[in-house]
């Protein structure tokens, strides 16, 4: 058994045994948080069989790499992974335990921040290194403002927003002896008291059916936010769509979760990710994860009325107006102006 | 049934925020519109649907913040909650830990089946109290949470988890159990005039932070900021109608009509 005692953990989860896209940005920001030296480093990947995915994990970067297996982990067991790294933890005594930023990778970093008494921050961006230690940034009031969080404790647990880091693709292992450690934990052998309490069994998985339009497939995403107002202004949204060829209409969350539109057309981390030649953002604020699903188009246009909307820092083309006024202008100036020459779609994709 | 909703009072962001000239918070004056965070409107609501499939449910709702959080507390009575807890404390921007603490310490020995909470808070976007409340309580808990089925003569509770990425996770979880909730599981209901009357003549019961036991921060948030400004983008002025020419212009360039 290997005796390196790891001074950073990074948890790389997998959903049925595959790793998530994101992985691989939080080996970056390892990267960069050690300053290139990953000796000390343990990547920990979790899953029900994952020792193959370990191996090319470990050769291909040339850092240690732990399997961490249970029969449970085949799909995302929050619960459990954070069982069995508050195992390892207690083991290794690392400084940090970095995590990709999800929803549940919040819960494991909540529950270890409970039980270590270890200092957390989650939907971390970057970080600055000072002599008392480390600050933390990341966005509160929906993208409105950054705070710099100092985490404390001798343990710290972050999760890093997707996005914020990216890994350099020739990347060259330096560690060319990195081993792969396996850790098959049966319940039977887990002497964690927490364990019979667990009453949590996850059971299935699914994706939500795509029916017809494909947003991923549109050169053009016309987008409706909280600032429509009413269901009844969606029209102004696929007349503005109508305009344009092979365009699809999108919405955020909001517009989602009030059912004026379904859910497989929302745009964002908990919907699609996108990447149009046009963005065009209509009454959307622009919160942190709307624009994490949006923000790689090729060209962003918002119009907003608050001048202040966050939509606006990552925007080509800014329109402080309200929508509802605004766009039955658009769409006159463009019958005016191109309307003859441009044959309009009449049935764009919603 | 006994449910126990966490709920914050938030700023609205869309009301006039700005920090203040430390730079160490937001300006907390009459500017500010403050409301129920709305991933615990949809929380609330889904107690409320429970107590519409076994009456005999009884929900309370607590909250920890300052003084003016006891009006979202109100709001929740409006909408039918059974009793009210307000935890008062000075500081408007406790940390996850200090918050989860405090709820954990009023809720541990009450006997909850449930407890709901919104997935985050729109000003501090944590994710984390909600788990943490579970963590103290040593009880399981699911996260973003899209729907939720009893199961009868059991107690157990079917929940689907939103993953990232349009998926989802159906989870069995065993009460007593902790909740966060997503929007769009449910359509909130608004408060029905009987429920309005009804809560008039409730008194909310206010505890002072300082009688719990609470677990010191781990963190500390060391300042503020606005995020940097556009350094892109191309703001498009004059009319409406010159708006509108311009922005055409633009796409007409680059090929896009």
């Amino acid at each position: 058994m290997n005796k390196t005692k790891y001074n950073m953990i990074a948890v790389l989860d997998t959903i049925e045994n595959k790793l998530i896209p994101q992985s691989f940005e939080l080996i970056a920001f390892a990267e960069s948080f050690t300053q290139g030296d990953l000796l000390r480093t343990l990547l920990v990947v979790s899953g029900s069989s994952v020792i193959k995915l370990c191996e090319s994990i470990s050769e291909n970067y040339g850092i240690d790499t732990a399997a961490l297996e249970h029969d449970e982990l085949y799909y995302p067991n929050p619960e459990l992974l954070s069982e069995l790294l508050i195992k390892i933890t207690g083991e290794h005594k690392p400084e940090m335990v970095m995590f990709t930023h999800t929803i549940r990778n919040c819960q494991c970093a909540s529950k270890l921040s409970v039980s270590l008494k270890a200092s957390s921050a989650t939907a971390v961006e970057s970080f600055m290194r000072d002599n008392e230690g480390y600050v933390f940034q990341r966005s509160v009031f929906n993208g409105k403002f950054k705070e710099n969080v100092r985490l404390k404790n001798p343990v710290k647990i972050v999760t890093v927003l997707p996005g914020a880091y990216t890994l350099t693709e020739n990347r060259i292992p330096r560690n060319s002896e990195a081993s792969v450690i396996q850790m098959k934990f049966e319940d039977a052998r887990l002497h964690v008291p927490a364990v019979k309490h667990r009453g949590y069994k996850p059971l299935s998985l699914s994706s939500e059916a795509d029916t017809g339009v494909k947003l991923e497939d549109a050169d053009v995403i016309i987008s409706a936010g909280r600032g429509i107002g009413k269901e009844e202004n969606l029209e102004l949204i696929r007349d503005t769509a109508s305009i344009f060829q092979n365009s699809a209409v999108g919405g955020s969350r909001p517009v989602c979760d009030q059912r004026w539109l379904p859910f497989n057309q929302q745009v964002g981390i908990t919907g699609k990710s996108v990447s149009p030649k046009l963005y065009m953002a209509c009454g959307i604020s622009g919160s942190q994860q709307h624009i994490a699903g949006m923000k790689n188009s090729q060209c962003i246009a918002a119009i907003n009325k608050d001048p202040n909307a966050s939509i606006f820092s990552i925007s080509d083309y800014i329109i402080v107006e309200d929508l509802v006024s605004f766009l039955p202008v658009l769409i006159r100036k463009f019958r005016e102006k191109y309307g003859e020459c441009c044959e309009i779609s009449d049935h764009p994709a919603d | 049934m006994k449910i126990l909703v966490c709920i914050k009072q938030v700023a609205d962001t869309e009301s006039n925020l700005r920090l203040n000239s430390s730079s160490s918070w937001i300006v907390e004056d009459n500017k500010i519109a403050y409301r129920m965070n709305r991933y615990d409107e949809y929380a609330l609501e889904e107690a409320l649907i429970i107590k519409d499939i076994l009456p005999g449910t009884v929900i309370d709702i607590i909250s920890v913040g300052p003084e003016r959080a006891a009006a979202a507390v109100k709001k929740a009575l409006e909408r039918g909650a059974d009793n009210g807890i307000h935890i008062k404390c000075g500081n408007s921007a406790l940390t996850a830990i200090e918050t989860s603490s405090v709820i954990a310490e009023y809720a541990k020995d009450r006997g909850y089946d449930i407890i709901f909470a919104g997935v985050m808070s729109e000003d501090l976007m944590q994710s984390q109290v909600g788990p943490m409340i579970a963590s103290f309580l040593s009880i399981p808990s699911a996260v973003s949470v899209v729907k939720t089925e009893l199961v009868n003569n059991s107690d157990a509770i079917s929940v689907y988890s939103e993953l990232e990425g349009g998926m989802t996770e159906n989870i069995e979880i065993k009460m007593p159990c902790l909740i966060t909730v997503q929007t769009g599981i449910n359509l909130p209901r608004y408060p029905s005039l009987s429920n309005v009357m009804r809560a008039r003549s409730m008194e909310i019961v206010t505890v002072d932070i300082e009688s719990l036991k609470i677990t010191e921060s781990y963190e500390e948030i060391v300042s503020a900021g606005y995020p940097p400004a556009s350094s892109k983008g191309i703001v498009i002025n004059g009319t409406m109608e010159e708006k509108a020419e311009k922005l055409l212009c633009l796409f007409h360039e680059k090929a896009l009509i």
